[in-house]
């Protein structure tokens, strides 16, 4: 409970910083905001493709339920984030860069992070019934987890980039602007916060269904 | 010496099959388990030959009373059951060579005393059922495993099969733990205990 | 574990031999994706970048059919049988090498038979033929486990794709890009893009072999 309202009020907070306090970038102009949702956003996906790589390998190791309900929430949870960050980024894109796809690197990455999402949410409806089910979803987890490195760093290479460097974009020179750079940061710190409080409430659902079929039966 | 112990296994699927069974088998013994259809006969089996994990209590293998880990135990075991067949597509002979590496003189001598021998050189998926339990038998039996896990052994057996069957049984009753689900009656005579699954489908 | 792999490749191959079903699936399908190929574009298609895509793309799809080498196991009720005797690891890595075995004879028939119907000039023949060896058998390494996982749900074709794609995407990317060069008259080295396949497949290949014993019990 004190997770929640910490996070509403954070989140508050860095819209008002967001939308009213921090000044637009210089040659970006007022479309800059758009980077303090795209960037947490982002930020997100990954993390919670991290987390459920690493509850499958806990899950694995450790055939325990409470990792493969991790693992399935922070998919969950993930799936939605990056479809938000594709949608975010590509109106960006389209008022920057002037169409909304560009086969860019990242847009490449965050492609793959949803074309796995996918795949997962696919052998997940076939399998949720099947005794052998959250061991299959793991292996999978575990198997794209150890491959993501090569779909995010080396495939977009094969491509020039249109994303300003370093990799977590921080919008390069332009944003050393310590007012940006600070909002930025909350923003983030907020949507992770928010990830984390989904996360605990989505175990909690699980839990109780879990309970519940237990009953039952 | 080969020991088997189960303490206070438990397993459901969609509802509770059977709960809170102990057991303990070593060789030389013999164990019949019996109930109704649907009363988890086979999977009590499994679980037993760690081919399925119970979702509690444990199970201990010893070998020499030296303990060991529960993954290996399938490399002692011979198992002879209807969810376990012989490659169709290869013939007896193919299939014992892609098991042991050669036909030995034991195979042929067992194979003849399951009347066996004159079909070898045909390909599996042309015998009849019955016959394709006699080959189970006879991989089963040719890997002279440490524990036997039996299910329903004696099914499309004829009368003649039955006997050899249980000959085979009371030969090698001294040198391995046999642990057999079953619901005929004559063959769970030939185990020296029993253990009971009482509920049926659902209960 | 040595006996154990040379005996089910034996077998597998054997087997393969005589029922003749992933072999007849993945042929039929790659020769008749490839013929109409031909037909549709009547030979116009001219950029090697196409040709390269096209090629690839027929490979990848023919390969959603191995999965019946593990389905094959389940259905007819052997893999506890095989299971008694050998190691799931040496179960693993006997399929994993028929696997190559037919994807590297796919790739040849399928690259062979597109050459000819589409009419297309190799300028690096070495180069086009190592790729085709490299790709095809990285393919095949990285898929294996999900071909493990598709036979176990019984949902093949369509899930093997959905599965499969994300995590072979790096190497149809690699390959298609140095096919590529390969029809076109640049000069270049395949020898970072193979030592990329090589690295990529060797990674997931042994985490598969890691992780195949778990999925791969409770028949």
């Amino acid at each position: 409970m004190v997770l929640i309202i910490i996070d509403a009020l954070l989140m508050l907070a860095s819209l008002y910083l967001i939308y009213i306090w921090v000044p637009p970038a210089a040659i970006l102009g007022e479309t800059s905001r758009i980077v303090y949702l795209h960037v947490p956003l982002a930020w997100v996906s990954t993390l919670a493709f991290i987390v459920a790589g690493l509850a499958s390998i806990q899950y694995i190791r450790k055939n325990a339920i409470e990792y493969i309900h991790c693992a399935r929430s922070s998919v969950h949870i993930g799936f939605f984030f990056s479809i938000l960050t594709v949608i975010t980024g590509s109106l960006w894109a389209k008022v920057m860069w002037g169409s909304y796809w560009n086969w860019d690197p990242r847009e490449t990455s965050i492609t793959l992070l949803l074309l796995i999402y996918i795949a997962y949410f696919s052998l997940h409806q076939i399998v949720h019934t099947n005794p052998k089910g959250a061991m299959l979803e793991s292996v999978y987890l575990v198997i794209a987890f150890v491959a993501s490195p090569f779909l995010i760093f080396v495939v977009p290479r094969l491509y020039p980039s249109l994303h300003p460097e370093p990799v977590i974009n921080t919008q390069g020179a332009i944003l050393l602007d310590t007012e940006m750079r600070l909002v930025l940061i909350i923003s983030v710190v907020t949507f992770t916060l928010f990830y984390a409080t989904v996360l605990k409430l989505l175990l909690k659902v699980y839990k109780l269904e879990y309970v519940c079929t237990e009953d039952v039966s | 010496m080969f020991t088997i112990k189960a303490h206070n296994i438990s397993k459901r699927y969609s509802y509770r099959l059977f709960s809170n069974i102990s057991c303990s088998v070593s060789t030389g013994e013999s164990v019949a388990i019996v109930g109704p259809n649907g009363s988890g006969k086979s999977t009590l089996l499994k679980i037993l030959g760690n081919i399925v994990s119970p979702d509690s209590g444990r199970i201990e293998y010893f070998e020499n009373k030296e303990p060991i880990p529960a993954h290996t135990v399938i490399h002692y075991a011979g198992i002879v059951a209807p969810y376990i067949q012989c490659y169709n597509h290869l013939t007896l002979t193919e299939n014992i060579i892609f098991a042991f590496g050669s036909v030995t003189d034991d195979a042929i001598e067992l194979l003849h005393r399951l009347d066996m021998y004159q079909h070898k050189d045909k390909v599996l998926h042309t015998y009849s059922t019955g016959m394709q339990q006699r080959c189970k038998i006879a991989m089963a039996l040719l890997k002279k495993p440490k524990v036997l896990l039996l299910d329903e052994p004696g099914s499309n057996l004829d009368d003649s099969g039955r006997k050899i069957l249980f000959e085979l049984i009371k030969e090698i009753q001294p040198f391995t733990a046999i642990i057999m689900a079953t619901n005929d009656s004559r063959e769970a005579k030939l185990c020296h205990r029993s253990i009971v699954l009482d509920k049926g489908i659902g209960a | 574990m040595i006996k154990g792999l040379v005996r089910n490749i034996v077998k597998d191959l054997r087997i393969e031999f005589r029922s003749k079903v992933v072999i007849s699936l993945i042929l039929s399908f790659s020769v008749i994706v490839t013929i109409s190929i031909g037909f549709a574009s009547g030979g116009i298609i001219g950029s090697p970048m196409v040709h390269a895509i096209l090629l690839w793309v027929i490979i990848f799809f023919s390969g959603m059919n191995t999965s019946h080498l593990f389905y094959r196991e389940i259905e007819e009720h052997t893999a506890l049988f095989n299971l008694m005797y050998y190691s799931p690891e040496s179960i693993f890595v006997s399929k994993l090498i028929v696997n190559c075995i037919i994807m590297v004879a796919v790739a040849a028939i399928v690259g062979l038979l597109y050459l000819f119907v589409m009419d297309v000039s190799v300028y690096n023949v070495s180069g086009f033929a190592i790729m085709m060896l490299a790709g095809s058998s990285a393919l095949a390494v990285c898929t294996t486990i999900i071909a493990a996982i598709t036979a176990l749900v019984q949902a093949r074709g369509g899930l093997f794709t959905i599965l499969s794609f994300p995590i072979t995407l790096p190497i149809i990317t690699v390959v298609i890009k140095s096919t590529t060069q390969c029809f076109s008259k640049e000069i270049y080295s395949s020898w970072s893009a193979i030592l990329f396949l090589l690295a990529f497949s060797t990674l997931l290949g042994v985490v598969s072999y890691i992780l195949f014993p778990y999925i791969w019990r409770e028949f």
